[in-house]
């Protein structure tokens, strides 16, 4: 081992500036950990309730329309007991009526909760685009922006013809939307030890026959822009090379078969997530929001299109070594990071599905946890770039921040604030490494390093489940069907880090083969890569029929001449 | 709490040392 | 090659499974990273090799 004394001089400049800025937080960290748990106050005792009678009821009354008829600026006489539904307006208001209005209630903020956060995960779209067309080359703009554009109607069309069906059909009992009981079809086989080993749902096919039901709706649009998320992931891999028809394509595949297969095992009632029940594993496998589901499922399937399509020409050297190749509008880049970042926070805290009962009122902590995993990802990320390269890099910045909001996504319901940031720094320097092994080692190309924030960091999520849980979450006293709150290795509970490590196994060994062989099928059919010709012009033209910027002269550095497209 | 911070520490001292041994490119060498 | 790589690719997975079949947490920690790594090899080593045999840049 040969460790020269240059770098130990570095090393204890690095550390030294390290160990300035976290001798404040360390003490404090520690002293949380000696604190003990406050002691929960001292239950008052309760009177004993009063039993409700139709009397009391009648009495009950609100402010008269004249009232409100001179207007009500303060808002305290809007909403009384004349606002409660009643079913038998002969009979007046019952004890039936006050009992349904407060079920329907919880419902109503459940769905109004489910529905707005899965708007700003819709909205991710648009930042992820931004991201991709960013840090590629401005002759592959209008293809780019494309890819991303339409991968939300093919995705979701796929989706609602069989993806959903494959995915929930069998996920009935999902109490914070109403129950969904209309999906109730899960084919199983018997498995290991004689189990059951739920595969796929035949439920929801078209959102049709009893699966067009309110709850259902909500359900389909909150897992549909997950899946989106997923689909739109790989075309960022396969960015600057990729046939718009070959992208069709494989999205659909993606969207109709790949992702739901797996979105079934951990969250459908499928084999994974019965792990627990099953073989005593923890809780199962558990993904609160989607590292594994959503991000290692697109961050693998862009693995498998990025080593089918090959790397760009120019990118690597005869002798192996990479040719950088920066992305044409840094700006375009971080502004699409923030929009994610945005759109994060209805991934993970809407992954409750609910903001009223069964622990709901987590999402406070679950939008923090969030916050804070991307906030110490890109500081990760950029104290990475900046120690090693001398500058602070807005590329990897962004990714660093990605890289930490992936990871948070599987354990943002289970862990705490000082597991979050630890989980979102460890992301950010990972994603560094994972871009550089990917790059020089595998000679993987991937033009924006979506395999490494999503695919790597995504493995990392749900690996932190089973180390960072720590047990205090109570989502209705259970979880995957085992009582009691997810808890990981440093808070005692080794087997659910076995449960999320089958997960990681079934994306590698099984999703990532699925994703080959699909796109396999793919290239032998149609091709999945562009000619030559159409990849040194830029794909703008010759795909999309279009440039990005017709009034530019594009020069593309790096290729030892440059390519310009008149502006005419 | 008192395990994943020794955990955390423990990753990154992991991290340092590995920079300082490997052979080849190192985080700590000047470009 | 990119078949075999396909293969141990799903071997890992089984080998990962087939870690519910112990008792002790220890051994099956072991035994899901061993079926783990069987199946990044089969991906990242021996899929890989095979498309950087062929790969657009040595021609």
């Amino acid at each position: 081992m040969l460790v020269t004394i240059n770098r130990w001089r570095r090393v204890v400049s690095v550390l030294g500036a390290v160990l300035w800025l976290s001798l404040g937080a360390l003490p404090v960290a520690l002293a949380q950990a000696q604190q003990p748990a406050g002691a929960p106050p001292g239950a008052a005792t309760a009177p004993a309730p009063a039993a409700i009678t139709p009397a009391d009821l009648k009495a009950v009354s609100g402010p008269s329309a004249e009232t409100l008829g001179k207007g009500d600026p303060g808002g305290a006489l809007t909403g009384s007991v004349g606002d409660v539904v009643v079913s038998d307006p002969k009979a007046g208001l019952s004890l039936a009526d006050l009992v349904n209005q407060v079920g329907q209630n919880r419902i109503a903020v459940n769905f109004v909760w489910t529905l707005i956060t899965g708007y700003l995960v819709m909205f991710m779209q648009a930042g992820f685009a931004a991201v991709e067309t960013g840090l590629c080359r401005a002759k592959n703009a209008n293809h780019t922006m494309m890819m991303n554009f339409m991968v939300y109607g093919f995705g979701l069309f796929a989706y609602w013809v069989m993806g959903f069906a494959i995915q929930q059909g069998g996920s009935a009992g999902i109490s914070s939307l109403g129950g969904l009981n209309p999906l109730s079809s899960e084919f199983s086989i018997t498995g290991l030890g004689g189990k059951s080993w739920g595969l796929f749902g035949y439920k929801g096919f078209f959102l049709s026959g009893s699966s067009y039901d309110v709850g259902v709706m909500v359900m389909f649009l909150f897992q549909m822009v997950f899946m989106d998320t997923a689909a739109t992931i790989v075309t960022g891999a396969a960015a600057e090379r990729w046939k718009f028809a070959a992208f069709a394509i494989s999205s659909v595949f993606l969207a109709a078969i790949t992702y739901p297969l797996y979105g079934n095992w951990a969250w459908g009632g499928g084999w994974l997530s019965a792990l627990g029940t099953n073989y005593k594993l923890g809780h199962g496998y558990c993904d609160f929001a989607g590292s594994g589901v959503v991000h290692t499922v697109g961050g693998l399937s862009a693995l498998a299109v990025s080593m089918i399509l090959g790397p760009r020409i120019g990118k690597y050297n005869r002798n192996g070594s990479p040719n950088p190749m920066p992305g044409h509008d840094i700006t375009m880049v971080l502004i699409g990071c923030f929009i994610l970042a945005f759109g994060w926070f209805g991934f993970n805290p809407g992954s409750t599905l609910g903001a009223s009962g069964n622990g709901a009122l987590r999402i406070g902590a679950i939008a923090v946890n969030t916050m804070l995993a991307g906030c110490t990802g890109s500081i990760a990320a950029l104290l990475y770039m900046w120690i090693r390269f001398g500058k602070p890099d807005a590329s990897m910045a962004g990714n660093g921040l990605l890289a930490g909001l992936v990871a948070i996504t599987a354990p943002s319901g289970f862990v705490n604030t000082v597991g979050a940031a630890i989980i979102g720094f460890a992301a950010g320097m990972l994603v560094c490494l994972s871009v550089e092994f990917f790059e020089r080692v595998l000679k993987v190309d991937d033009p924006v390093g979506a395999i490494s924030v999503h695919g790597t960091c995504g493995l990392w999520g749900v690996i932190s489940v089973g180390l960072f849980a720590d047990g205090t979450s109570n989502y209705g006293g259970s979880w995957n069907g085992v009582n009691g709150s997810v808890t990981g290795l440093f808070y005692g509970d080794p087997g659910q880090l076995v449960a999320q490590l089958i997960g990681c196994a079934t994306l590698v060994g099984i999703v990532f083969t699925l994703s080959y062989l699909f796109n396999w099928l793919i290239d032998a059919l149609v091709g999945q890569r562009v000619g030559a010709a159409s990849e040194l012009e830029g794909l703008d033209l010759p795909e999309m029929g279009a440039l990005g910027y017709p009034e530019f002269q594009l020069v593309t550095p790096g290729l030892g001449r440059s390519v310009e497209i008149a502006a005419d | 709490m008192a395990g994943q911070i020794i955990f955390a520490v423990v990753m990154l001292a992991v991290f340092v040392l590995w920079q300082l041994a490997k052979p080849g490119r190192s985080i700590f060498d000047k470009r | 090659m990119k078949v075999l790589g396909l293969l141990v690719c799903v071997l890992g997975w089984l080998i990962a499974v087939s870690c519910v079949e112990f008792s002790s947490v220890g051994v099956q920690l072991v035994v899901v990273v061993l079926g783990f790594l069987v199946a990044g090899f089969g991906a990242l080593g021996i899929l890989n090799s095979a498309h950087i045999r062929d790969a657009i840049w040595k021609s």
